[in-house]
């Protein structure tokens, strides 16, 4: 659905991109994962044919590139930052983006209350957007990119900024597009929405794509061992002390592969167990892995 | 061009709800004619409703003064009031009176024209105010010398102030026998003449028909060469103020979608950025257009102002739109951010504005000033309106101001389109 080849991108003496390569499949849900600066946005920017790469393609769903107007009717966005006229109402939003998008007569009416049952707003569709809460406008910019029913949704951060019920509704609102055949790259800061609702995901930085896979395959090839926190009942016998740490307050801590069959090896060797925490890995284990644990404030 | 509709119509709606944008292109204008107008209208002279207010010094005033004075008051001109003369120099002083006025000398009410007095009238005034001066003594003149009409109108009147004349002459001790025999035998012939039958009446056979003017009108339909009231000139400036009150609004509201995101939506939608920009170029022309007409509608139901050409008033205003939407897609590039491209905006639209008559009627400026104003487009949209306002432009005279602005908005659009094409 989306491929890009070889993309670059030069600001200056900046380089944001530096020869991207991805491929997004008919209707998966893709995570595109990086730090500040690392690039996604430059790169959602040339995926939607509005940032020119210096080098390298980009094609959706075979019919070419998002330069030409007619490949971009394909094409949903809601931009990280509210593209809302905010003196204009939900319906009124909605009819503006329906028609810019070629929709007219009684199809622009179906598709407009569509989307505000989609938003949970027919309630508020008179109301002007400035008016709403953040995550009445977070759903209604979600709403817009799907107006028109594109079979590709590029999504940058759609939760920022909004209440656990709203994010929640919102992941609702991304699954039911997913369920509906509908291909979603999706970009986010938040490793715990990447793997729920991303069957894969691509880690850039630097302007590369550092690796790309399903998440649990990430999470298996970078994440590394889970963390194992024992309070024992008695005091640590060879077999644990051989395994791991004792800490200062007296638990074991140490590393596995397969933290349930380390932990049933112990307690068949004599171990006894007052508290048990298992930390596994988990994608933000992989991130942190792959784009380090230094500050980026670009 | 449905989609440019769409996108013209959105930024419309969006202008409508923006209070502050309207009040700037209707509200401030309007004001902005109404009180020059006022200020500098008023009649265009002294009337029954605004009369000129003298004060008489009471202070050694004769009868014959008093008469005088009253003949004044009589006058739609001028109204008068008796002040003592410390009073009236006061009032002068505190701008509550234009003038005093001290009648030194006045002929005696008896005598008229033959009291042998001279009139002499003292006007105090404030020197700078030259052109009401000249007014004041021009309508006193004409109160000394309505003596004159009388005796040509009311023979009667004059015949008894004959009669008293030649009284006095006889029981004068100062004048000599010859003068008297002299000053008496002309009264004498005067009041024989005066006695003729029909004198006054121009229609009777014999009657020598001068004694009163008799005079009838016909229309002549005098050419204008002069605005027809200062609202004329007030309405044509209060538009141009309107236009730059739309074309700001429009260069802000273009950053404005620059920068919250919505012109990324707009980008990423299947349209081309030239639609994005004729859109917006077409409201704020749209937008230019409503003001002058709602301007113009509001200066000819409430204000009497007229326009002398629909046709070339139209040519006029589709010019000014085009020239100032131009402008604003040139304005609206210039910088990235909202407080930018309002300083920027309306640092050279208030430099337009000043050289162009905004602020100063071009009637009122001087030659320099017309010659410097030539750069600015706001010279040429006053210039435009006012030539089918009440300038009497024929087309070809429309010719020179609107193909500027036209010329002016077309590069100006070309650059602003090409800056936009690049920046974003």
């Amino acid at each position: 659905m989306l491929r890009c080849r070889g993309l670059e991108k030069r600001f200056g003496d900046l380089t944001a991109v530096a020869g991207l390569d991805l491929d997004v499949e008919p209707g998966e849900t893709f995570g595109l994962l990086g730090p500040n600066g690392a690039g996604k946005s430059t790169t959602i920017g040339m995926a939607l044919g509005v940032t020119t790469p210096d080098a390298g393609t980009v094609e959706i769903a075979d019919r070419g590139s998002p330069t030409d107007p007619s490949v971009r009717r394909g094409i949903g966005f809601a931009p990280q930052e509210l593209a809302l006229y905010e003196e204009l109402t939900a319906l009124e939003n909605l009819r503006f983006f329906g028609q810019l998008h070629g929709l007219h007569g009684r199809r622009l009416g179906e598709r407009v209350d569509w989307a505000l049952e989609f938003a949970a707003l027919t309630d508020r569709k008179s109301d002007r957007v400035d008016t709403y809460s953040g995550g009445m406008k977070r759903r209604l910019n979600l709403a817009c990119a799907a107006l028109h029913d594109p079979e590709l949704m590029l999504l940058d951060e759609p939760t920022v900024g909004v209440d656990p019920q709203s994010r929640n509704h919102l992941f609702e609102t991304v699954e039911r597009l997913a369920e509906a055949g509908k291909t979603i790259v999706y970009t986010t800061h938040y490793m715990e929405e990447a793997e729920r609702l991303c069957r894969r995901v691509a880690i850039v930085d630097h302007g590369r794509v550092l690796a790309c896979d399903t998440v649990a395959s990430l999470i298996a090839s970078h994440g590394g061992r889970s963390v194992v926190e024992a309070e024992l009942s008695g005091p640590p016998t060879g077999a644990a002390r051989q395994l791991g740490t004792i800490l200062e307050d007296g638990s074991l801590r140490f590393e596995a592969d397969d933290a349930s069959t380390a932990v049933a090896d112990l307690a068949a060797a004599g171990v006894e167990y007052r508290a048990l925490h298992v930390r596994r890995p988990d994608l933000e284990s992989v991130f942190l892995e792959l784009t380090g644990r230094r500050l980026r404030d670009a | 061009m449905s989609t440019i509709w769409t996108l013209a119509t959105k930024d419309l709606l969006l202008l409508w709800r923006d209070k502050v944008s309207l009040f700037w292109m209707f509200g401030m204008p309007l004001i902005f004619a109404a009180f020059f107008g006022a200020v500098f209208g008023g009649g265009g002279g002294p009337s029954k409703s605004n009369p000129l207010r003298v004060a008489v010094i009471e202070e050694g005033l004769t009868d014959g003064g008093r008469e005088f004075a009253e003949r004044l008051d009589a006058s739609d001109a001028i109204a008068v009031e008796f002040l003592p003369r410390d009073e009236a120099r006061d009032a002068v002083r505190r701008g509550r009176k234009l003038a005093f006025l001290e009648i030194v000398n006045a002929p005696d009410p008896e005598l008229g024209m033959f009291s042998g007095e001279t009139p002499e009238v003292v006007i105090g005034i404030d020197p700078s105010r030259q052109a009401a001066k000249g007014l004041l003594q021009g309508l006193v003149t004409e109160a000394v010398f309505a003596g004159f009409r009388d005796l040509m109108t009311s023979p009667e009147k004059t015949q008894e102030q004959l009669k008293k004349a030649k009284q006095r002459i006889a029981a004068a001790d100062d004048i000599g026998t010859v003068q008297k025999l002299a000053l008496t035998g002309f009264f004498t012939a005067f009041e024989t003449f005066l006695a003729t039958p029909d004198l006054t009446n121009s229609s009777g056979n014999g009657g020598a028909g001068i004694m009163e003017p008799q005079v009838s009108t016909v229309d002549v339909a005098r050419v204008r060469t002069g605005p027809p009231n200062a609202y004329a000139i007030s309405f044509p400036q209060s538009i141009l103020w309107g236009i730059l009150g739309a074309a700001a609004g429009f260069a802000m509201a273009l950053v404005r979608e620059r920068t919250s995101g919505t012109m990324v939506r707009l980008l990423t939608a299947p349209i081309g950025k030239g639609h994005l920009i004729a859109g917006k170029t077409l409201a704020c022309a749209l937008s230019c257009c409503l003001v002058a007409v709602t301007m113009t509608t509001i200066g000819a139901f409430v204000f009497g102002v007229t326009v002398n050409s629909i046709p070339l008033f139209a040519l006029a205003v589709a010019a000014s739109a085009v020239c100032f939407a131009g402008i604003t897609m040139l304005l609206g590039s210039l910088a990235r951010t909202e407080q930018a491209v309002s300083g920027i905006t309306w640092g050279i639209l208030l430099v337009c504005a000043m050289l162009g008559g905004g602020m100063m009627p071009q009637i009122a400026m001087p030659g320099w000033m017309l010659d410097v104003g030539a750069v600015s487009p706001a010279r040429w949209t006053i210039t435009a309106l006012e030539g089918a306002i009440w300038r009497g432009f024929s087309a070809s005279e429309m010719l020179m101001p609107c193909g500027i602005l036209f010329a002016i908005g077309i590069v100006a659009l070309a650059l602003g389109t090409a800056r936009l094409r690049r920046t974003d």
